[in-house]
């Protein structure tokens, strides 16, 4: 018997507005006041449109190799293999902003693109700050266990079609309204799915820091 | 007694979880549930009995998953028939070996959710989905399904297309559950009241909701669903929420607390209950025993004048409502050649502005006799539904057209119009009664627009009578009594007038009013719409169709609501007061020198200030003609712009804001030359199949048609061949493709093959996050454009800048 999905919803934490100029491009520069005069004329709406909801399982992990078993999932991928070392559980979710925020980027754009892009951009930060607080809740509830980074499909060598077997694991459509396009694209947009490794050693998990990174033209590098 | 019969008899009982019961009995997490119809018959019989066992006058088959799209015959998948039939069957035996006989015992076909989103959001066609909802039905209805049970969805579009397979392929009566969170919303906005009116449209003969909550939190929301509906109410909860005890699931509300809350439902308005994730016979046996006494609150018709789009509902009858009238070709040209051009940007912008400026309707009027109808008006309403989240009133005289619309139309639209010809209503009616609508009806018919108030109520009273005939009630139809210019008829606004009275006084209905036709050929035209429209509204108009540019027509609509007590501590006025007198402010000080004006007009377009743009423009053109002012002013900025960006000292939002500042520039500058026969170039931009990224897309536009070039836009998910054809037909020379995934990059790869074969003279320039020069080289693209800037100086080698106007 495996565990249940339990679906969740929740509360976007404050959004660090460092993260919204960073994924606009501008992380390094210096705030521009009408880019910044329309981040604030964006944010009240964004912040309404947001229904932050999930849903996640905790499964027991066995690694072979590069073969990698959740019980009722199976992949076959070297860096999630190299990921989830010395883990005998994880946790796999899937989290979203919800479609209205979708429905409003799609609006903007008819008046305004630069709207759509800074919406965007508060899309791609929000998720990222609602997947931070999750992984953070779930490593504070397990003191005894090292959390590793989040792990999604289409990292490294994992399969992006590896989403289709993890979102149904999850029953995602019915527990979170998160689906997959023929194109294993995930809707609504603004969505993460991912796996996140509970060790009993190894590396805990970290706040991502950029300098950590060899990627130096990363548009999004802090 | 059959299914109808008894829920209208008394409270009537559905079963309660069956994929978690299910799971409980050995199911494995990730094992698909429909699958044990044809592996484990046994046990599913088991389930439905211990249900009808229970006390369920309805069990619903195993079938929640089971479409077309999980189940398709191949691979060694079981083929969807099987799968149904089997389930079918399973809860017929159940019913034929349950203690306690056949009688008032049914079989739900159970219909759920396909699992993948339907456009716009997601990439599912609207008719794809009723088609695969039409094959479970047909299924279901030959292997003897007593009614259809569609539950748990979180899409009111997804809703519609269900019912609509339900409707078009069985005469079994039909339920309609939907999934709403705690602030009483579907995941995609639609509230209670615009699913009832929706719903009611589409004449369903259960609605209600189930699944995510448990009972206590559904309780709080039952007033408000009872409220809006004269349906019976379908009420299922969880069990609460799930936890893992010691390797089991358990949920948090038991059987005693769950049956106790029903009881309180069904004292509330529910008629027809049950439970879903969870809820096992012991919750259904308990639920039935603690309800058995409950006479449960009698079926009344709430007789609500009511439309709604995917989000919400507009109520008529209450304050009046206001519906734009700008998207219609009428007497103007710049919208005539957006609908030859096709250019459904300029349409959008056109109901989004309407939007931001009050009006709660959006009428589309898309008809020219040149364009295929139909198929614009259908392209529209899908265009705009999936932007904004106003109700539309579908505007147009042909039924075909009419019908398409309404067909895949996002809720309950308003159509315009009937009138008393019996063509006329012989042709929409029956639309009506399939798809739901509210209907104007103009009060003219085979001899014309009668001169008097009792003559255009006799017509009204006729068209009553004849929609009466198609099950269609008053409250479906709003009667227009038809403004005629006073410039020819001295008397024709008091006939008008006098006619609202009357058909409000004599038949008790609603009445609109297209207002602005009342001052054609007189001259300050607004001055006389806006005084009609107040006279109007002082007789009860309860719509109107206007322009809500108008600053006349603004002020009567809000000194109207002060004036009549509908504006609570004229709080609406002061806020319209005081935004008219911030305006006339803001104005003021822009009396600069001519010197300040040019740098200012530059300046706002580098600074990204675009009311600033439009302002300077403006007072720019009273000293300069437009060329110049293009030439001289709004050119350098942008190279300007254009170079810090390539340069690295401006960003990409700093470029578009400079662009859609620039845009606005252009537009002021527009309105002082003729109009333009023809643009620049030509360039195709889309989004490939499969993709539904386009903000990428939407930024190249804008760039694009900053620097002069015509961008023809064919929007996301677009098929190589529908390129290839637009790509032919306008001669293009240059088509920009856009991917976010490294999964659509082979759509973008067979269409450029496709260019490079059918057209060879056309360039193909690529772009997109996953993109890289190596990529575009392997797909046979010619040009890899890392950012906007780069494909506009792309397009510039290929094509030659482009002269603005």
């Amino acid at each position: 018997m495996t565990a249940p999905v339990a679906p969740f919803s929740g509360v976007l934490p404050p959004l660090p507005r460092k993260n919204i100029f960073r994924y606009l491009g501008m992380g390094r520069a210096a705030e521009d006041p009408a880019v910044a005069a329309l981040v604030d004329e964006c944010l009240p709406d964004f912040l309404d449109s947001v229904h932050c909801r999930g849903c996640y399982t905790r499964v027991a992990v066995r690694i072979n190799g590069e073969d990698v078993d959740f019980v009722a999932a199976q992949v076959s991928s070297a860096s999630l293999s190299r990921h989830l070392a010395g883990c005998a559980e994880a946790i796999l979710f899937a989290a979203t902003l919800g479609p209205q925020a979708d429905l409003q980027r799609r609006r903007a754009a008819v008046t305004s693109p630069a709207k759509a892009l800074v919406l965007d951009a508060m899309g791609s930060a929000a998720i990222e700050a609602f997947c931070d607080q999750l992984c953070e809740e779930w490593a504070k509830n397990n003191p005894a266990l090292r959390l590793r980074p989040r792990f999604s499909p289409g990292y490294g060598d994992l399969p992006l079609s590896f989403q289709k077997e993890l979102l149904a694991l999850l029953d995602s459509g019915r527990k979170a309204g998160i689906t997959l396009s023929s194109a294993l694209l995930m809707v609504p947009q603004k969505s993460v799915s991912a796996i996140v490794g509970m060790g009993q050693t190894g590396c805990a998990m970290g706040v991502h820091n950029c300098a950590d990174c060899s990627k130096e033209d990363c548009a999004f590098r802090l | 007694m059959n299914v109808m019969e008894c829920v209208k008899n008394g409270l009537f009982y559905l079963d309660g979880g069956t994929g978690t019961s299910l799971q409980a009995m050995g199911l494995a997490s990730g094992e698909l549930p429909e699958l044990w119809n044809l592996e484990h018959p046994q046990k599913v019989v088991e389930l439905e009995r211990a249900y009808f066992e229970a006390g369920s006058h309805a069990v619903a088959t195993n079938t929640f998953g089971a479409n077309g799209l999980k189940f398709d015959g191949r691979d060694g998948r079981p083929s969807l028939h099987a799968v149904i039939r089997a389930a079918v069957h399973c809860a017929k035996e159940a019913r034929d070996t349950a203690r306690g006989g056949q009688k008032n015992r049914f079989v739900a076909l159970d219909i759920g959710p396909l699992g993948r989103m339907l456009e716009p959001l997601g990439d599912l066609p609207f008719e794809a989905a009723v088609e695969l909802f039409a094959e479970i039905v047909r299924i279901g209805t030959a292997e003897g399904a007593d009614f259809v049970l569609i539950e748990t969805m979180n899409d009111a579009y997804e809703t519609k297309a269900a019912v609509l397979a339900a409707k078009e392929n069985t005469d079994l009566p039909i339920f309609v559950s939907n999934v709403y969170d705690e602030n009483a919303k579907l995941m995609t906005g639609a509230t209670p009241e615009a699913m009832a009116a929706l719903l009611e449209g589409l004449r369903v003969d259960v609605m209600g909701i189930n699944c995510s909550l448990g009972p206590d939190q559904m309780l709080k929301l039952l007033p408000r669903l009872a409220a809006c509906t004269s349906l019976p109410l379908l009420v299922k909860p969880n069990a609460g929420m799930p936890h893992s005890r010691s390797g089991r699931t358990v949920y948090d509300v038991d059987a005693a607390h769950f049956a106790a809350v029903m009881k309180q439902a069904a004292r509330q308005g529910a008629r027809v209950i049950g439970g879903c994730c969870g809820t096992t016979p012991e919750y259904i046996r308990q639920m039935v025993a603690a309800a058995g006494s409950v006479e449960p609150l009698p079926l009344t018709p709430k007789r609500r004048s009511v439309i709604s789009s995917y989000a919400g509902a507009v109520e008529f009858g209450a304050a009046p409502v206001l519906i734009g009238e700008r998207i219609n070709p009428t007497g103007k040209k710049r919208f005539k050649e957006a609908l030859r051009t096709h250019d459904i940007g300029y349409i959008l912008h056109e109901g989004i502005a309407q939007q931001d400026r009050g009006v709660q309707v959006l009428d589309v009027n898309v008809g020219l006799p040149e364009i295929d109808e139909a198929a614009m008006l259908a392209e529209c309403v899908r265009e705009l539904q999936a932007v904004s989240n106003l109700p539309l009133q579908l505007d147009t005289s042909d039924p075909a057209a009419m019908e398409r619309a309404m067909r895949i139309y996002n809720g309950k639209p308003m159509l315009n119009s009937v009138n008393g010809k019996e063509e006329s209503m012989a042709a929409i009616f029956p639309l009506v009664q399939k798809y739901g609508g509210l209907v104007v009806c103009l009060t003219l018919d085979e001899s014309g627009i009668p001169d008097t108030a009792q003559g255009r109520l006799a017509i009204a009273r006729r068209i009553l009578r004849r929609a009466a005939e198609y099950g269609i009630g008053p409250e479906d139809l709003i009667f227009d009594p038809l403004a005629m210019t006073i410039s020819s008829d001295n008397l024709a606004a008091q006939v008008t007038l006098d006619t609202v009275s009357l058909l409000k006084k004599e038949l008790g209905v609603h009445c609109s009013l297209g207002v602005s036709n009342v001052s054609f050929g007189l001259p300050n035209r607004e001055f006389v719409t806006a005084s009609f429209f107040m006279l109007a509204l002082a007789r009860g108009l309860d719509a109107a169709i206007l322009n809500p540019f108008s600053a006349e027509m603004q002020k009567a609509y809000r000194c109207y609501m002060a004036l009549s007590g509908q504006d609570p501590n004229c709080q609406e006025y002061i806020g319209f007061a005081q935004s008219v007198a911030v305006q006339v402010s803001a104005a003021a000080p822009e009396q600069n020198t001519a010197s300040q004006q040019m740098q200012g007009l530059s300046g706002a377009i580098v600074h990204g200030l675009r009311e600033q743009a439009a302002i300077s423009a403006r007072e720019a053109l009273q000293s300069e003609d437009g060329l110049r002012v293009i030439n001289e002013q709004i050119i350098p900025a942008l190279d300007a712009v254009g170079q810090g960006f390539e340069q690295k000292t401006i960003f990409l939002p700093q470029l578009l804001m400079s662009a859609e500042a620039a845009k606005a520039a252009f537009d002021e500058v527009r309105k002082t030359m003729p109009a333009a026969s023809s643009e620049g170039p030509a360039v195709i931009l889309a989004t490939v199949k499969g993709d539904i990224h386009d903000i990428g897309k939407n930024i190249v536009k804008v760039l694009l048609e900053n620097y002069g070039y015509r961008v023809i836009d064919l929007g996301r998910d677009v098929p190589p061949e529908k390129v290839l054809e637009t790509a032919l037909e306008n001669d293009i020379r240059l088509v920009g493709l856009s991917a976010l995934m490294t999964t659509t990059v082979p759509a973008m790869e067979q269409t450029a093959r496709l260019l490079r074969a059918k057209k060879p003279d056309c360039r193909v320039v690529v772009g997109g996050a996953v993109l890289t020069q190596e990529y575009a080289d392997q797909i046979g693209a010619d040009h890899y454009a890392k950012n906007a800037m780069e494909t506009v100086r792309y397009a510039q080698q290929v094509l030659g800048k482009a002269e603005k106007e």
